[in-house]
């Protein structure tokens, strides 16, 4: 498997029996096996998971924030602060597929703009994602 | 997660992906904006929104992070 890649493109999964909508999404049993294969392909970072990721979509024509003062980024890196965290501005177009595995590896909480880079949610080590891992494998 | 949502039904895919990973997930409705269009945040109410609402994830990280060391436990007894 390559991870020099730029980008993981994580393809529409039919499913008929739903609505237009709901065909968009990719189930539980294609995220978690690909979630776990990337995982074992990137050096896992001993860091603690102590980031606020802010995805900020700034060098996007659309939904971008527009916040010509700083606030909301201020407002929440002072959240992060309070509460022993680090508050990470993301874009996603400065970082190589590798370095995105390895920073949402990191985070503890994800937050920003509905687009693709919400998509990095798949490679947080979360307590509730290990959980869910678990049982998944359990279930297995 | 916590999602700026666009005001049309296509960010509920990131509010899928977020069950299907057994990910809690959170809207801020009061940062929203049209699918195409920016995000103005132009009022304290966003940025109060914002804060209460990554106050809450973080708060519900830590419950569920004592909650699996309480599982963890019970599971390798």
């Amino acid at each position: 498997m390559r991870t020099d890649s730029d980008e993981v493109v994580i393809e529409p999964y039919p499913s008929p029996n739903h609505g237009v909508l709901s065909s968009f999404y990719t189930p539980r049993k294609l995220l978690l096996p690909l979630r776990e294969r990337l995982l074992q392909a990137v050096p896992r970072s001993s860091a603690p998971r102590s980031l606020v990721i802010f995805i900020t979509r700034e060098e996007q024509l659309l939904r971008a924030i527009t916040d010509p003062r700083g606030d909301l980024t201020r407002r929440l890196k002072q959240v992060a602060q309070q509460r022993g965290l680090e508050l990470v501005p993301f874009e996603g177009t400065k970082r190589t597929m590798t370095e995105q595995i390895q920073l949402f590896g990191r985070a503890r909480v994800i937050i920003g703009p509905h687009g693709a880079a919400l998509a990095n949610m798949l490679f947080a080590r979360t307590r509730m994602n290990e959980r869910t891992r678990l049982r998944a494998s359990a279930a297995d | 997660m916590i999602e700026f949502p666009v005001r049309s039904d296509a960010h509920r895919y990131f509010e899928h992906m977020a069950g299907a990973l057994g990910m809690p997930y959170y809207e801020v409705p009061e940062i929203s904006a049209a699918y195409e269009t920016a995000y103005e945040i132009n009022s304290t109410e966003q940025l109060d929104a914002a804060a209460a609402t990554l106050n809450l994830a973080i708060d519900q990280q830590d419950e569920a992070t004592a909650n699996l060391s309480g599982a963890a436990t019970t599971t390798i007894e």
